[in-house]
């Protein structure tokens, strides 16, 4: 499966961001107030935010900060930190990190998303005593 | 020769005279200039300038420009900067602005322009104050900036070219394309 065919593949998913303010100093950008980014059909929503762009100046990386929020079609997820990271596709939940998805429910410290797979990894955290909770909710026979 | 002759050649030469006067006459259009004390006026104005050993320049074109030669200064008509000297690389086109030789310019109306790579521009009513020394400047209504990776429009643009920043405030809207 050669990189070529596979970049050929990759889907390109333009970022609309919306806040109130941004600073930008050489390929980061700290995005502040209001923060809403729009990637497909996620939504993410925290009180700031850091870009760090790649070479031309493409998004690598995205560091919200402060009541993240992620909505993505069945999947909403709440922490105090997440970290999108483009070329993985993949976002990482930490601090006391919540998700629904349909009828099931997740709990952990660390979360990681993995968007174009639909998984996901739960980590307990490095407390002792940390634990994860899920509650999956068994389907219905005729459903 | 006859005295009638000599009438007859006369008159021609009057009325060739006429003629040629008239003639000359309407190529000559009503120019008023308004000169201020201090001030020269030129219309269809152009001039470049290398400001220093390192062949920073800028170059100045404007419809018209009211020149201040105390005050090193131009109130400008439909006027285009390019301006290189230090980290600063602009090109700047507006309705109207004032330009102090080298130290700052203000424009006002509809802005365009390119400043380090990235195009730039204002809503109709917008304004441009850009300090030549500090090498910042403030871009003020409906700005919006594109480069090759996207789109980033706000209310306002503050320019620090010497630490390379950009700070975008009011209603921040930014299209990242990420081909």
């Amino acid at each position: 499966f050669s990189a070529e065919t596979e970049s050929a593949d990759k889907e390109i998913v333009p970022i609309h961001i919306e806040a109130d303010k941004m600073v930008t100093i050489g390929n980061k950008s700290i995005i502040t107030g209001n923060v809403v980014v729009v990637r497909g059909d996620m939504t993410m929503k925290s009180d700031e935010m850091e870009v760090t762009a790649a070479e031309g100046n493409q998004v690598k990386e995205i560091y919200s900060k402060g009541n993240v929020r992620i909505e993505d079609k069945d999947l909403l997820a709440l922490s105090g930190f997440a970290r999108l990271y483009q070329d993985e596709q993949k976002v990482v939940l930490t601090d006391n990190a919540k998700v629904w998805k349909g009828d099931n429910y997740i709990e952990g410290e660390k979360i990681t998303l993995f968007m174009e797979s639909n998984r996901l990894f739960v980590d307990k955290g490095d407390n002792k005593g940390d634990r994860i909770k899920i509650i999956i909710t068994p389907q219905k026979e005729n459903e | 020769m006859g005295r009638n002759k000599k009438f007859f050649l006369l008159v021609i030469f009057i009325v060739g005279a006429v003629v040629a006067v008239s003639l000359f006459k309407s190529d000559k259009t009503n120019v008023t200039i308004n000169v201020k004390k201090d001030s020269v006026v030129i219309n269809n104005f152009e001039m470049a300038k290398v400001v220093d050993e390192k062949n920073n320049f800028y170059k100045l074109n404007a419809d018209q420009a009211v020149l201040n030669r105390k005050a090193r200064s131009a109130d400008l008509v439909d006027f285009v900067l390019v301006y290189k000297k230090g980290s600063t690389d602009l090109t700047a086109s507006a309705d109207k602005g004032f330009l102090e030789e080298e130290v700052r310019m203000d424009a006002t109306g509809k802005i365009q322009g390119v400043i380090n790579g990235r195009d730039f521009e204002t809503g109709e009513s917008g304004s441009f104050h850009y300090d030549f020394e500090t090498e910042t400047g403030v871009l003020d209504g409906d700005v919006t900036i594109t480069g090759t990776e996207g789109t980033i429009s706000s209310d306002k643009l503050f320019i620090y070219n010497k630490t390379k920043s950009l700070e975008f405030d009011g209603n921040v809207k930014i299209l990242y394309k990420n081909y």
